[in-house]
């Protein structure tokens, strides 16, 4: 036993986060297995639960991929949640700006156009959510502002521009909800029909090609080890001639870029447009995801699956249980994350 | 324009600040120490609940308010010994920590409320607006005086040596047989006691109840304007003042709406004012003076 949580410190913090979460649920007056077995049950019960789980994993990837991309520069990228934010919405509006323009191929539905559409779309967030990143490398490399405090400011304030521009320009006037337009047919993310209605994208596949071509990044080009070498150590790095800088702006608007298609499945899946607050925290929940992977771009997808069953199962705890909510979800997360960080079970050659 | 900022902007000016000044004087304790404390969020959000759950329970605001600050003090010695002992890596931990508040918070209202949103309204009945109104005035001379006495005790004090030295050289530390380790749970556990008290500020003094995101990433705020003043205790608090009256003017132009050359301003653009002016702060001063040394390092132990 001692030498299995010692051998994967990952398992162990996921199975005290657990542990510490059905705790608090005991202590509030619900049956701990009772609560477990709505966990599981929810997460892949049927297939609609497998497939909202396969749902929340998607933009969980992105964000996973985007927090792991900076964390190997060294770096914290914070600011995924407010690049998710408008990247999708960028997306969004150049979606329906383009619809304006030529309905007809808005509203066709041939597989070229749906690609090229799918491509415009991910283009346009990837660069809005690059260049999101960007400012934060930016003052991070040149300027030596801390890039949690500046990403943490920028997702406050792409909140206040998304909400200013759905409610005031982009809005939809069928309805009152804080949303926009419905996007053309064309743009619509091809959904996979096994999951009995459950809007599974594309996009999440996207995620793991993504996470395919961040490892070959890393472990195969010159760019991914210069980011490495830098973040790894930054004096041996500086001495070999790499300007750490620029690797801090280059990884951080890497990261800005995966974290501006995290939206993506959620906005052009299922509905079709984007809604003020679609997000429950994806870019926050990436942290946990690329930490508990150690960065690394194929155990994310793990563990954004092992993160998008938890939210998709504390859901129903809201109906099925008294005593907690949904919330359990968070303090399970945020338990997870603080035992995957510290050291206790990391062994002696960590250290 | 000139009738925004009167008597009235300058007493909600002093008001909006408390949360957000008494939260960086703990951060910068902390930090002088040595550890980050992107945690201070949490803190708030712990102690704004604490507080209100107190109030709840007794009906003393006083009595909030002490219950914040032994529970932000709890926190915060969780915090501590994940990142002291567990020697868990300082962001992420401080991240993690948020997470964990904003999620316990919802549990304890649900638990004893029965509602995940917040706790009931804190009823002080009318007889209690003048003690109130004393209690308010006694916090905010205390918040006031806060930075003068951190900065007296962290120049000139033993206890300020020691903390500016676990932060600084811990070895040095080590070699004159004090704990660093010891030195810095101190000072983390009175960022949570400050951190608590100023998130009671919100629930329990300058509304009534405890809401779901109240704390409104004051605590980053406040951590941004410790790192925007170099670390130091009177120009963090000078900072802080600031951010609350770009807070209270926004506030109350979002009430008579205001135009900039016949272009009316959206109520979102006012309300991210005092995020746009952190962020631009801490662009213009890049936080490399002042810095601890050994911030966010072990060192020493």
């Amino acid at each position: 036993m001692k030498a299995m949580l010692f051998r994967w410190p990952w398992l162990t913090a996921i199975l005290l986060g657990l542990l510490v979460g059905l705790g608090a649920a005991a202590v509030a007056g619900e049956n701990p297995a009772h609560v477990l077995l709505v966990l599981l049950k929810a997460a892949g019960g049927t297939p609609y639960d497998l497939g909202m789980t396969m749902v929340y994993t998607t933009p969980l990837i992105f964000t996973g991929l985007s927090v792991a991309v900076a964390y190997r520069a060294g770096l914290f990228n914070i600011g995924a949640e407010g690049q998710l934010v408008l990247g999708g919405l960028a997306a969004t509006a150049v979606a329906l700006r383009l619809g304006d323009l030529w309905p007809a191929f808005a509203g066709s539905s041939g597989v070229m156009g749906r690609i090229v559409a799918m491509l415009i779309c991910g283009l346009v967030a990837a660069a809005v959510g690059g260049s999101t990143g960007f400012v934060t490398g930016y003052l991070r490399a040149r300027r030596g502002s801390h890039e949690v405090v500046t990403s943490i400011m920028m997702n406050f304030l792409a909140m206040a521009l998304a909400s200013w521009l759905v409610i005031e320009k982009l809005h939809s006037v069928d309805t009152q909800n804080p949303e926009t337009r419905t996007v053309g047919n064309v743009f619509k993310a091809v959904e996979f029909s096994a999951f009995d209605g459950a809007p599974v994208t594309i996009w999440f596949l996207a995620g793991i090609a993504a996470a395919g071509l961040v490892a070959f990044l890393f472990d195969r080009t010159m760019i991914g080890f210069r980011i490495r070498a830098a973040g790894e150590n930054p004096v041996a790095a500086t001495v070999a001639g790499i300007d750490t800088g620029r690797q801090m702006i280059i990884a951080l608007t890497l990261a800005g870029a995966l974290a501006g298609l995290s939206g993506l499945g959620d906005i052009l899946g299922g509905a079709g447009r984007f809604r003020l607050g679609f997000s429950s925290d994806y870019g926050f929940t990436g942290i946990a995801v690329a930490l508990l992977a150690g960065g690394r771009p194929m155990a994310v997808v793990a563990s954004a699956l092992l993160f998008g069953a938890l939210h998709k199962g504390a859901l129903d705890l809201d109906f099925e249980t008294d005593h907690v909510t949904r919330d359990l979800a968070m303090i399970i997360q945020g338990c997870v994350i603080l035992f995957a960080t510290a050291r206790w079970f990391h062994g002696k050659k960590k250290s | 324009m000139n009738s925004i900022f009167d008597f009235e902007w300058l007493m909600s000016s002093l008001r909006l600040a408390l949360p957000i000044l008494l939260a960086a004087m703990g951060g910068l304790i902390c930090e002088k120490s040595g550890v980050v404390n992107i945690a201070l969020e949490g803190l708030m959000v712990i102690g704004a609940l604490a507080g209100a759950v107190a109030v709840v329970a007794t009906g003393s605001q006083p009595l909030g308010l002490c219950a914040a600050v032994i529970a932000g003090s709890i926190g915060a010695g969780i915090y501590g010994i994940f990142v002291l002992h567990g020697r868990a890596q300082q962001v992420v931990a401080g991240a993690a920590f948020n997470m964990l508040a904003i999620g316990v918070a919802p549990y304890v209202t649900k638990a004893l409320y029965g509602i995940s949103g917040g706790t009931p309204n804190l009823d002080f009945g009318v007889h209690n607006a003048q003690s109130a109104q004393l209690l308010l005035n006694i916090v905010m001379a205390f918040a006031l005086t806060c930075p003068i006495l951190i900065w007296w005790i962290l120049g000139q004090s033993k206890y300020g040596l020691l903390v500016r030295f676990a932060g600084e050289e811990p070895g040095a530390l080590e070699s004159a047989g004090v704990s660093t380790a010891l030195v810095r749970t101190g000072a983390v556990i009175a960022s949570g006691a400050l951190a608590g008290l100023g998130g009671a500020t919100l629930s329990v003094l300058l509304s009534s109840s405890f809401a779901r995101g109240m704390t409104g990433g004051r605590g980053f705020m406040a951590l941004a304007a410790v790192i925007f003043a170099g670390w130091r205790p009177v120009t963090a608090a000078i900072v802080c003042l600031v951010f609350a009256g770009v807070d209270a003017a926004q506030i109350r132009l979002q009430g008579t709406g205001y135009a900039v050359m016949g272009v009316e301003v959206p109520a979102q653009l006012l309300q991210a004012m005092p995020y746009l002016l952190t962020l631009i702060a801490v662009a213009i001063r890049s936080g490399r003076t002042g810095v601890p040394k050994y911030l966010g390092r072990e060192g020493g132990f």
